[in-house]
């Protein structure tokens, strides 16, 4: 498997349409293969879509400032459905209000993310990370 | 110059001998016999005496050369088709199109791994194809695989057609050698690309070489020296070629309203919704077939009672009976399938059988749209497709044709909302058009052959109903 699997989308009733297409463009020039799934995405249509196509991650945004609501249960619901080990990182505008960076990635860790970034995050970090992490959870072969 | 056309139902064996002349078609002469099941060519060959093409005694053998026959059969009401697939909402929902749209009957749906009662339920009741599925191409491997082992070490013994992801085709190829089995594309190579097609194709050859051995349709073959269609493939092929050729009728649906199924296809130029409308879901095709199994006028009788909706006592009563009558009559033809309305009472117990599978069957096959309040205001998320523009429905079948037309169908009540609350995209005011003689699945047959012709022939058939048969509605909320 040469190109990672990644599966984007922006979560709950949200519509902000045009970071995610950044961040597909931006993905996709990284040589991962990008399954973008767009505005609005239900926690399921993540699952769905990570179990078809063999993706090892899920990057989920959430820009609306409702992304705790949206994302709480995200992590066992993957387990629920047989994605033991997928890797899950949130990033956006998560919380309303002017709450510290370092509390609200506290929050969404504990809620079973692994990675979370702001608004402001480096995208060349963001794939860095990335791949190390993928790297990690391959199994050893 | 002429051609023959039959179609071997389930019920019935219809033929017509037509006449094309000038780039048209005309019916000149029609025959119906009751389908032989035990060997097939008897009725066709009653069917071809009583067009007058046949001389009496003359031997099958001798009809090839002078005129062209166009054949479909239903074969037992069309070939099973179990469905596997990964996801419930992903491949499982587009193998279940894909057998559909093959002309298939559905027979089961099968979702992540198959369970060792799945496998003896596949090993007691084989359907006649099992269609593998799972995974987009570079996906998921790992249950198709398992799949795959499972149905290699059980002693189902259905034709195996695997159209799941291509990375894993050569494993599963390898696991099941020795069963019958077939390789072909990806249904769902990507998430956002229904490839139906290749399936779809391979079911078709299948059909031919497993399913119409025995009954006696090979000796029909070697003498046509060309193969039968499936009848519900040739109506879909028709239905395609109605939407391209026949420029009145636009986007339409089209609904044949048989004993046991009412078979559902719809035909639209642009199945998924503007930017305005958030779209979920596998993508919708332009042509879509949907059958169902509870909607029917005799074998599926009670069912279509148990299905209805409250409107059917209003329509019950509007018609001056009592929904006990009805029953009564259901059970009776469900026990009598071969049973005719014999009295004014009982064709109106009919037209209100066929109106609640037209209805019930139009709000199962449109899509849904359901609004949602975002931090920007309302917007709105569609599943399925949207038949809310589509003017017109064409009914086909052998009772449609049968029905008095002085009568207008009972109106066909959709009900605007579903048990979730979200809108049904049905159609909003459209006219029912008749098909008075039964010949959509005659022309469907020569269709291929003279599209135009074919498309000229049903079209100067079909007849107006009397009345809009579907309540005008509002949608609780303003389109997008």
């Amino acid at each position: 498997m040469n190109h990672p699997v990644i599966v984007l989308g922006v979560i709950g009733a949200d519509c902000h349409a045009v970071g995610n297409r950044i961040l597909d463009m931006y993905f996709s020039s990284r040589s991962y293969h990008v399954v973008n799934l767009g505005v609005m995405v239900s926690q399921d249509e993540f699952i769905d879509a990570a179990i078809e196509t063999g993706a090892q991650a899920i990057l989920v945004s959430s820009l609306y400032g409702h992304g705790e609501i949206d994302c709480a249960g995200l992590r066992d619901r993957c387990i629920e459905r047989g994605l033991d080990d997928i890797i899950l990182y949130v990033g956006g505008n998560l919380v309303i209000g002017k709450q510290r960076f370092e509390e609200v990635a506290a929050k969404f860790r504990t809620m079973g993310f692994d990675r979370v970034f702001g608004p402001d995050a480096d995208l060349a970090v963001v794939d860095r990370l990335l791949r190390q992490d993928i790297k990690r959870r391959q199994p050893c072969s | 110059m002429q051609l023959i056309s039959v179609d071997i139902g389930s019920t019935y064996t219809k033929g017509a001998l037509l006449v094309l002349r000038d780039g048209q078609l005309h019916v000149q002469a029609r025959a119906s016999v009751p389908t032989t099941q035990d060997d097939l060519t008897t009725g066709f060959v009653q069917v071809l005496l009583a067009l007058g093409v046949l001389e009496e005694k003359t031997q099958l053998e001798t009809l090839a050369p002078t005129i062209p026959v166009y054949v479909s059969s239903s074969a037992k009401g069309g070939l099973s088709v179990a469905a596997v697939g990964l996801v419930p909402n992903v491949t499982m929902e587009a193998a279940r199109l894909t057998a559909l749209s093959a002309g298939g009957r559905v027979s089961r749906v099968f979702s992540y791994l198959l369970t060792a009662a799945d496998i003896e339920l596949l090993e007691q009741n084989p359907p006649d194809i099992i269609l593998l599925s799972g995974g987009t191409d570079g996906g998921n491997e790992r249950y198709v695989r398992q799949n795959a082992r499972r149905l290699a070490a059980s002693t189902v013994p259905s034709c195996i057609v695997y159209a799941g992801n291509r990375q894993a085709a050569e494993d599963v190829e390898r696991c099941l050698r020795g069963k019958p089995f077939t390789v072909t594309e990806n249904i769902l190579p990507a998430l956002d690309c229904l490839n139906p097609e290749p399936a779809r194709q391979v079911i078709r050859e299948l059909f031919l070489q497993r399913i119409v051995q025995g009954k006696g349709l090979e000796r029909l073959i070697r003498v046509l020296r060309h193969d039968p269609l499936p009848t519900p493939l040739a109506i879909l092929e028709f239905v395609k070629i109605l939407h391209k050729h026949g420029t009145d009728l636009e986007d339409f649906c089209l609904v044949d309203v048989g004993g046991a199924t009412t078979d559902y296809y719809s035909a639209l130029c642009h199945p998924l919704p503007g930017p305005e409308t958030v779209y979920r879901g596998i993508p919708e095709p332009r042509i879509k077939r949907t059958v169902e199994g509870d909607l029917g006028l005799r074998v599926s009788a009670c069912s279509v009672l148990d299905a209805a909706g409250p409107s059917l006592e209003a329509d019950v009563a509007h018609a001056g009976h009592r929904m006990e009558s009805l029953q009564a009559y259901a059970r009776h033809v469900e026990a009598a399938p071969g049973h005719l309305a014999a009295c004014a009472d009982e064709a109106c117990y009919d037209r209100l059988l066929f109106s609640t599978c037209v209805s019930i069957a139009t709000q199962r096959h449109a899509g849904r749209l359901r609004s949602v309040y975002t931090a920007d205001g309302e917007r709105h998320v569609q599943t399925g497709r949207d038949l809310r523009h589509v003017r017109r429905i064409v009914l086909t079948g052998g009772y449609a044709a049968h029905m008095n037309l002085d009568h207008c169908i009972p109106a066909m009540a959709t009900v605007p909302v579903d048990d979730t609350g979200s809108s049904i995209l049905a159609p909003r005011s459209p006219v029912c058009w008749i098909d008075r003689d039964h010949l959509v699945p005659l022309a469907a047959n020569v269709a291929a052959a003279h599209p135009e012709a074919a498309t000229r022939l049903v079209h100067d058939n079909l007849v107006r109903t009397r009345a809009a048969t579907v309540h005008p509605h509002e949608h609780p909320r303003t389109s997008p």
